[in-house]
């Protein structure tokens, strides 16, 4: 390997951290300011509290983070601000929308559904809710940047939070605690709070695969046989994978889950991988991926357990399902919309009911948004089931359109890139592999959970990082920011004062000689 | 065993970036090819979202009569309602505008042309791009339909002076398939159901047109079936010409009776043993006089002609299949037996009894196709659209053309000289047959009647006009009239109806 990694301008990027951090606080206002003046034709009374609330946040972290991490990457804070701020702008337009009476929709409704209560539009929307978390989170983000100053010492912990991780996503699967939303399990509820176990867990489990890996990177390594260009590893050293297989594919029978399923089995593939550079390890991974998929689909059709099939169905065909479908034990599937109770109808009849309409609504809205998007304020994404959340995707896609959603998706890529450069310019193994590892799985928690509103892959409900309204997946978020921002700080900075006094022949790098 | 992760990482970011960059392509799928599909699509109901606030366009008959339009509930609020209009009298234009009800269900050209009419067409858009780039939502377009609106008053106004049951009129300019008249009866006013203030009274006229067994709401010019009757001889004789070696002059078969496996033979309402009730006649002659017996026969027996025979030339006629006519906007497919081991129904399905089953326009289509030297135009209901922009004082102006009608021929289905031949023996009919009763009027076709029974029946008379230079294809059905001769009450108001187009 040629070109070094190590950043050779090893200087503080001040200017141009605090010149993207205004960039990312002006749009998210102007996007408050917009929602107010398309919707009333007049800025929202509450915006400039909002606003302050945001600058705020982000001055102080700004500022913690040039006193105790100069040399951090300039991108990751303003990348997070921008998009936990337009999230919380469209969390806050739809959150208006709850507010405001839909006089004709209620008289409709009312009508075709006699002694039931209508539900506004927006209903769930939060924005002090979610304000409240991003305060939570921007503190547990500025916390852990002057507190954690050695990513390494997690490294010590790692069986302790593999543990956690282990109990973390099991927990949805236990009957009383975990609940179930859009046909998946994977909430848990304790009191009054719903938490995605699976934003702690992925954190939990790329420290735990990280300090594994520095361990077992060698023997992971070694090749038993070769197939034609596969090198084999040694049968025992298959062991973990075939472990966590296991594991994950409970996530996919138990909690019906193909999304939650692919990103933790994708997480551990792809950091073995690093770990390693053994092509042979991501054929093993990906044959016992899909193999393991098929096998619970199979199966479940043969056993006859209709409800994991039919997410599958629905991402195949949710036409049958829109307004609610119900499969019936023949396998045919019934279109409930005009019956009324769907759901005792179906139970009755012995089949297994299902929705569409939150995937239909959501794919409906980014075509109601088209190239340019209808505007903020201007379109209608509180349509959407759970458009503030799940959707919020979709949500921004049709009042920002294809080009405001490529923007947004750019955000991502600079994220997720920068996350990556962080691994690549750090020298410590068990730091590469965290900041590898946590980079590549926000990638794929995207990809999943946006490919599962777009209907590229079965629907899943996890989170949009920074985006979607809840606690759990903003606090994890922001801790990976600090972590990150350390990290990159890390391996930044100069070295030690004393060694540069020795004279600066001493610190010659060798990448830039060649 | 690679030391430094670092082309490991790289790799794995690769990765990781190609899903982002799969997102990407994805959403340009959904949001840039997708879109129009996922906005109109069945189940969305966004689509009505908002409907009632747009300025839906007017529709115009040929000669400019406004026949639908939109009205602001309240004139000046920006944020009104708009309520759909129809004109006075607008029975008599249901086949054509169609209907548009506060509930949202729709026919004709309100819902061939929904897109363009409320304005969400990409075609209007594309005129209009400046202004969307603006934030302006272009308005609902005007649709410019190719109905005679004269015309078709007295066409209604006479179907519906002869006191029946049932009747539709339909003419096409033969030349290019525009429909110049349709009309049904009975119809219904659609602005009975457009009323947007008054949803239960809309919900209660609509239960109570769609139980109406004579379901006015279905249209009779182009939606609903009919026996053809003696009319149907047309299609026989055409059959017949295009055979080797046949003309008019032709002798065929015309016997007083025959016989069939059922009961009750076939005969002639009128044996004079000159034109029909003798072994032989021309067939121009049996065409004027319209005998039974010689179109049963020359539809059940090959040695004359046969059931393939006809079958054949009614499909080229447009039999068999749903008749295009625009967007979303057909007519029911018309039937002649075939395929069935029982002669009679052959026999009686040969000269338009029975099973035999078309729409006033199919045969309106037939006189046109005869009218025009055999080939047969696509029937169409709009000339043009137009785009709307709101002007500077606020009111909608016509900007671009965005649609204009391209008319097309369906096929050729009778040759140049059978059709002048069918002319000729429809012209005959008037001068020395069934219709002498049309005489000096100017016009040409057959008369048709079917089943007589005692309350039931119905009247036909199906041709062209001018008789001397054909222009138009008319059919004219009425039914359940005190008189149901086709020639005595059906011709008549064919006649009219032309008389009121050729009146500039």
């Amino acid at each position: 390997m040629t070109e070094v990694a190590t950043p050779t301008a090893a200087r503080p990027r001040r200017a141009a951290s605090l010149g993207l951090l205004v960039f990312a606080l002006v749009v998210t206002i102007a996007g408050f300011a917009q929602v107010g003046l398309a919707r009333d034709g007049s800025l929202p009374t509450n915006m400039f509290g909002y606003a302050l609330a945001i600058v705020a946040l982000a001055g102080v972290s700004y500022f913690v983070m040039q006193k105790w991490t100069p040399y951090a990457d300039p991108l990751l804070l303003p990348l997070a601000v921008l998009l936990n701020g337009l999230g919380l702008m469209m969390i806050y337009r739809i959150d208006q929308t709850t507010t405001t009476d839909f006089p004709e929709e209620k008289a409709r409704f009312e009508a075709a559904n006699p002694g039931q209560e209508y539900v506004p539009f927006g209903v769930g929307a939060d924005i002090m809710g979610q304000l409240m978390w991003t305060v939570l989170s921007i503190g547990l983000f500025i916390a852990a940047l002057i507190l954690v100053k050695e990513v390494k010492a997690f490294q010590r912990y790692h069986y302790t939070l593999g543990a956690v991780g282990l109990v973390l996503l099991m927990l949805p699967m236990v009957p009383v605690i975990g609940t179930e939303l859009n046909g998946a399990r994977i909430w848990i509820k304790l009191g009054p709070f719903s938490i995605q176990p699976a934003e702690f867990c992925k954190m939990a489990f790329v420290v735990f695969f990280a300090a594994y890996l520095v361990k077992k990177r060698a023997a992971l390594s070694l090749v038993s046989r070769k197939i034609w260009l596969l090198e084999l590893p040694r049968s025992r050293d298959l062991y973990p994978i075939l472990g966590f297989w296991i594991l994950t594919l409970m996530v996919l029978a138990v909690e019906n889950d193909f999304g939650t399923a692919l990103l933790f089995f994708g997480l551990f593939v792809s950091m073995i991988y690093i770990a390693t550079g053994k092509a042979s390890w991501v054929f093993i991974g990906l044959s016992l991926f899909i193999g393991g998929v098929l096998i619970i689909y199979i199966g479940a059709q043969l056993i006859g357990i209709d409800h994991i099939n039919q997410r599958v169905e629905i991402w195949l065909s949710p036409e049958n399902y829109f307004g609610g479908g119900c499969k019936l034990p023949d396998g045919t599937v019934d279109n409930m919309m005009d019956a009324k109770p769907t759901w005792d109808e179906c139970m009755a009849a012995g089949g297994s009911y299902a929705e569409s309409d939150q995937l239909m609504a959501g794919l409906y809205a980014m075509g109601e948004g088209g190239v340019l998007g209808t505007g903020l304020g201007q379109g209608q994404p509180y349509r959407t089931p759970l458009a503030f959340s799940d959707e919020i995707f979709t949500s921004l896609a049709e009042e920002l359109g294809l080009t405001g959603i490529m923007a947004l998706l750019m955000l991502y890529v600079l994220l997720v890139e920068r996350g990556f450069k962080v691994a690549i310019a750090t020298k410590d193994e068990f730091a590469k592999l965290f900041a590898g590892g946590v980079s590549f799985v926000f990638a794929l928690q995207i990809f999943v959970i946006t490919g599962g509103v777009t209907k590229l892959i079965p629907f899943t409900g996890l989170t949009t990082p920074f985006l979607s309204q809840g606690g759990s997946s903003l606090l994890a978020n922001w801790v990976l920011i600090a972590l990150l921002i350390r990290l990159s700080h890390e391996a930044r900075k100069p070295a030690p004062v004393a060694i540069q006094d020795e004279g600066m022949t001493q610190i010659v790098n060798v990448g830039n000689l060649r | 065993m690679n030391k430094s992760m670092n082309d490991q990482l790289k790799r794995v970011a690769l990765v990781g970036l190609a899903l982002i960059a799969v997102l990407m392509i994805n959403a340009n799928y959904i949001q840039a090819f997708q879109a129009k599909d996922l906005q109109t699509h069945a189940l969305n109901n966004r689509q009505h979202q908002g409907i009632f606030l747009r300025n839906r366009g007017d529709i115009y008959s040929a000669d400019k009569v406004k026949l639908a339009f939109s009205e602001p509930l309240s004139p000046g609020n920006k944020k009104s309602k708009y309520q759909r209009k129809y004109i006075k009298n607008a029975e008599v234009f249901v086949p054509i505008t169609g209907y548009f009800t506060s509930n949202l269900s729709k026919a004709g050209v309100e819902l061939s042309f929904d897109s363009i009419l409320d304005g969400q067409d990409e075609r209007q858009t594309a005129t209009s791009w400046i202004k969307t780039l603006a934030g302006e939502k272009p308005l609902g377009g005007n649709v410019y339909t190719t109905v005679d609106a004269k015309a078709q008053q007295v066409a209604y106004q006479r179907l519906t002076s002869q006191a029946l049951t049932r009747g539709a009129a339909v003419v096409i300019d033969a030349e290019t398939g525009a429909v110049k008249v349709a009309v049904g009866f009975p119809s219904f006013d659609p602005n009975t159901v457009a009323d947007v203030q008054k949803p239960d009274a809309v919900a209660a006229a609509l239960d109570k047109l769609t139980k109406d067994r004579q379901q006015p709401m279905v249209n009779k010019a182009y939606a609903e079936l009919f026996p053809p009757g003696s009319s149907f001889k047309t299609v026989v004789a055409a059959a017949f010409l295009s055979q080797n070696g046949n003309s008019m002059e032709t002798p065929v078969p015309a016997p007083i009776s025959t016989p069939t496996g059922g009961s009750k033979p076939i005969t002639n309402s009128h044996d004079d043993g000159i034109n029909c009730g003798l072994a032989t006649a021309p067939l121009i002659r049996t065409f004027a006089h319209s005998c039974n017996t010689t179109y049963a026969l020359l539809g059940a027996e090959d040695q004359y002609l046969g059931n393939e025979a006809v079958r054949s030339q009614s499909e080229k006629f447009g039999f068999y299949k749903r008749i295009p006519i625009e967007d979303d906007l057909s007519a029911p497919a018309s039937e002649y037996p075939h395929n069935v081991q029982n002669r009679d129904e052959i026999l009686r399905g040969s000269f338009g009894q029975g099973e035999t089953k078309t729409t006033p326009l199919q045969m309106a289509m037939i006189g046109a196709a005869i009218a025009n030297g055999g080939e047969m135009m696509k029937p169409y209901l709009v000339d043009k659209a137009v785009a709307r922009v709101e002007g500077d004082d606020g009111k909608p102006e016509e900007a671009g053309t965005i649609y204009k009608a391209d008319p097309s021929a369906m096929g050729k289905p009778i040759s140049s000289d059978s059709a002048g031949q069918l002319q000729e023996m429809m012209r005959r009919v008037i001068t020395d047959g069934t219709a002498g009763v049309l005489r000096g009027r100017n016009i040409a076709g057959k008369t048709g009647t079917t089943e007589l029974t005692a309350t039931r029946g119905g009247a036909w008379f199906v041709g062209f006009a001018p008789a001397d230079k054909p222009k138009y294809g008319f059919a004219v059905f009425v039914e359940g009239s005190t008189d149901l001769y086709g020639a005595s009450s059906a011709g008549p108001i064919a006649a009219d109806i032309i008389n009121a187009l050729n009146q500039k």
